[in-house]
């Protein structure tokens, strides 16, 4: 099948998605209110609070979004054949993943932009604070590991990435030093960076460099230390910055490359029902996470979104907009991998390198436009490798200040950030080399979209308080809870115990199975106490309830 | 008050001032903020329950702070939760 017919899928859902079926809800059961006071208007304070033009909101949402995930989880699921990675993108952004991101900023704007932990305190119980802290904690250890072996292997194994990276890193000190020291105009600056990076790719490919994945670890992990470390606008800002571009390019690239060339899907429509990694209920639902639902997005819709919005007309656009860019990414993903190979096997060998897939795929869909392989495989390979690092910066600055919070009044060494980011680094370094990076990865995804059903419930808890339609949110909620605990329980109980016992990486995949064991004992302490909230909320307890009532129109 | 027009080109130019350039200014504006936090918990500190240390430079720049001590004292006194961190 030609690969346009794709995007016949894509069109549809949203279509239908966006315009129909979003519209409808932000209308009848979110009841959105152009007069209604947002909390960038009411709270002002000039940074937090700033209401915020929905147009750079959008682009904002968008690139706090997007990171490696939507490109990697497609990558990893057609191992069960790309129908049903492709069904579970559209159906899954159609009727949750956008529901997700746009209804957990409607219920912070609701809630005077509290943030997850205070509206879990609310709405669900005191304790739930702690315990999606604790989760979320975990959870960015898996993300650690999951895309430090990305970057590692995905380094190791390609000679011509090496350089590049290291001048990316280098651009960001220096776009750093020139904006905030210097202080360069921002246009020189870019320019300058834009050019080195592209440059350097190049020089890549012909000055290349081979090092051992140990070496390159560690080099990820030192990585992750300084950007733990460093004050933000030092390193993380200029990374993100300078290197966005690079991906953008590849993206538009890639876009552009595919409609030219539109090649024929060559791998198999639908391999089997189970596969290795096991069977496609729960897996494949877990292990494409971003593009279709992400936990992440709640966080990001709750704390910074919410608190911008000027209009809650704007929530729409802004979210759930961000969320169908996503899906595009992932569509995208989804062709350049099904049309990269000329038959599974070739495809099965790979999978454990999702980067080496990526390079092919979007390398080869780049070469339409008439760039030679060897740079287009490079640039690739940098984009997928500079989306992962981003993610990197963020998880290892959040885990020391989480084991800060969660340890720091018992312990107060967790409050030094040396101590703290050294510790994480660590625990991501055994679990990196000892574990298994597929069922890493699906752990990864259920925690992603576990913290996603807890942010439905929150929703759904939402909902029931106010009296509204809340079955829009608790059954994508039920079917993202018994989804992700069971992916989950299946991969530790069914996959790394019995692989432990049978002496394969033993202490890895006991610790992975141990982590995955706590995040569902903590999921069905949520589930517990969001039950009991449930039913007071719907017994008519409402005003008794803590939560604070909606703000008048203004 | 007046709806602004936007056009097509308007809409484009915002879109990628919000996907490249709202993380730099996001963060020049934490930065700022700070210093000028800093600057008002030794100026006005007394509003928030600080002891005041500057009581004559209080009195003599107060008519110039006056329009920030609303946004400052919400912010300063608003409780915030690790999530706040999230992004940081």
């Amino acid at each position: 099948m030609n690969s346009l017919w794709v995007l016949l899928w894509w069109v549809i859902i949203v279509v239908i998605g966006y315009w129909v079926y979003a519209r409808w809800a932000a209308k009848n059961v979110f009841e959105i209110n152009k007069d209604r006071a947002t909390p960038a208007k009411m709270y002002m304070d000039g940074v937090d609070f700033m209401p915020a033009n929905k147009n750079v909101l959008y682009g904002f949402q968008l690139n706090s979004i997007a990171g490696a995930a939507p490109i990697i989880g497609p990558i990893v699921a057609i191992q069960w054949g790309w129908v049903p990675a492709l069904l579970w993108l559209g159906l899954g952004v159609f009727f949750i993943g956008w529901l997700h991101d746009f209804s957990s900023a409607m219920v912070s704007i609701r809630n005077d932009g509290d943030t997850f932990g205070a509206l879990g305190y609310k709405l669900i119980s005191p304790r739930a604070r702690k315990i999606l802290l604790t989760f979320i904690y975990f959870y960015l250890l898996l993300v650690a590991t999951a895309f430090g072996h990305i970057i590692t292997a995905g380094v190791s194994g390609n000679p011509a990435l090496p350089f590049p990276l290291l001048v990316v890193i280098g651009v960001a000190f220096l776009v750093g030093h020139m904006i905030y020291k210097a202080r360069v105009n921002i246009i020189t600056t870019t320019i300058i960076a834009i050019v080195l990076i592209f440059f350097s790719i190049w020089l890549g490919t012909v000055w290349t460099m081979k090092f051992s994945y140990t070496t390159i670890l560690i080099c990820v992990l030192i990585f992750g230390y300084f950007s733990s470390i460093l004050p933000v606008w030092r390193f993380i800002q200029p990374y993100n910055y300078s290197s966005v571009y690079v991906v953008y390019f590849g993206i538009i690239a890639g876009v552009i490359g595919i409609i030219i060339g539109h090649k024929p899907m060559t791998l198999p429509a639908f391999t089997s029902w189970s596969i290795g990694m096991g069977p496609l209920w729960p897996l494949l639902f877990v292990t494409i996470a971003c593009g279709a639902i992400s936990g992440w997005h709640s966080l990001v819709s709750s704390t910074a979104t919410s608190r911008q919005l000027e209009s809650e007309l704007d929530a729409r656009p802004v979210t759930a907009g961000a969320m169908f860019a996503e899906f595009t990414i992932s569509i995208i993903a989804v062709i350049v991998c099904a049309t990269a190979f000329a038959d599974s096997a070739a495809y099965v060998a790979k999978v454990s390198n999702p980067v080496g897939i990526f390079v092919g795929g979007l390398g080869g869909a780049i070469t339409s436009l008439g760039l030679p392989m060897s740079y287009t495989g490079a640039l690739a390979g940098m984009m997928i490798i500079i989306l992962a690092l981003t993610v990197l910066n963020l998880v290892f600055r959040f885990m020391k200040v989480a084991s800060a919070e969660v340890l720091g009044d018992a312990w107060s060494v967790a409050k030094n950030p040396h101590v703290a980011t050294i510790v994480a680094l660590v625990i991501a370094f055994v679990l990196i080399k000892t574990g298994t990076w597929l069922y890493v990865w699906v752990l990864f995804g259920g925690a992603n979209q576990l913290m996603a059903s807890f942010a439905l419930l929150l929703v759904t808890l939402f909902l029931v308080q106010k009296a509204k339609n809340y079955k829009i949110a608790i059954y994508p909620m039920f079917f993202m809870y018994a989804t992700t605990v069971s992916a989950l329980f299946y991969t530790s109980f069914f996959k790394l115990i019995p692989a432990a016992f049978a002496g394969k990486k033993v202490f890895g995949n006991l610790f992975a199975a141990a982590v995955a064991i706590l995040l569902i004992i903590l999921a069905l302490i949520l589930a517990y106490d969001g039950w009991k909230a449930f039913r007071k909320f719907r017994a008519g307890a409402a005003e008794e309830a803590p939560a604070e009532a909606e703000k008048a129109p203004a | 008050m007046k709806k602004v027009k936007y056009s097509w080109i308007r809409t484009i130019r915002d879109h990628l001032e919000g996907l490249f350039l709202s993380g730099l200014i996001e963060g020049a504006s934490t930065e700022k903020r700070c210093l000028d936090d800093l600057f008002m918990v030794a100026l006005c500190g007394k509003l928030i329950g600080f002891p005041g240390l500057f009581n004559y430079y209080h009195l003599r720049l107060l008519p110039y702070c006056v329009k920030r001590l609303g946004p400052w004292k919400r912010r300063v006194l608003r409780e915030r939760d690790i999530f706040d961190h999230i992004r940081d």
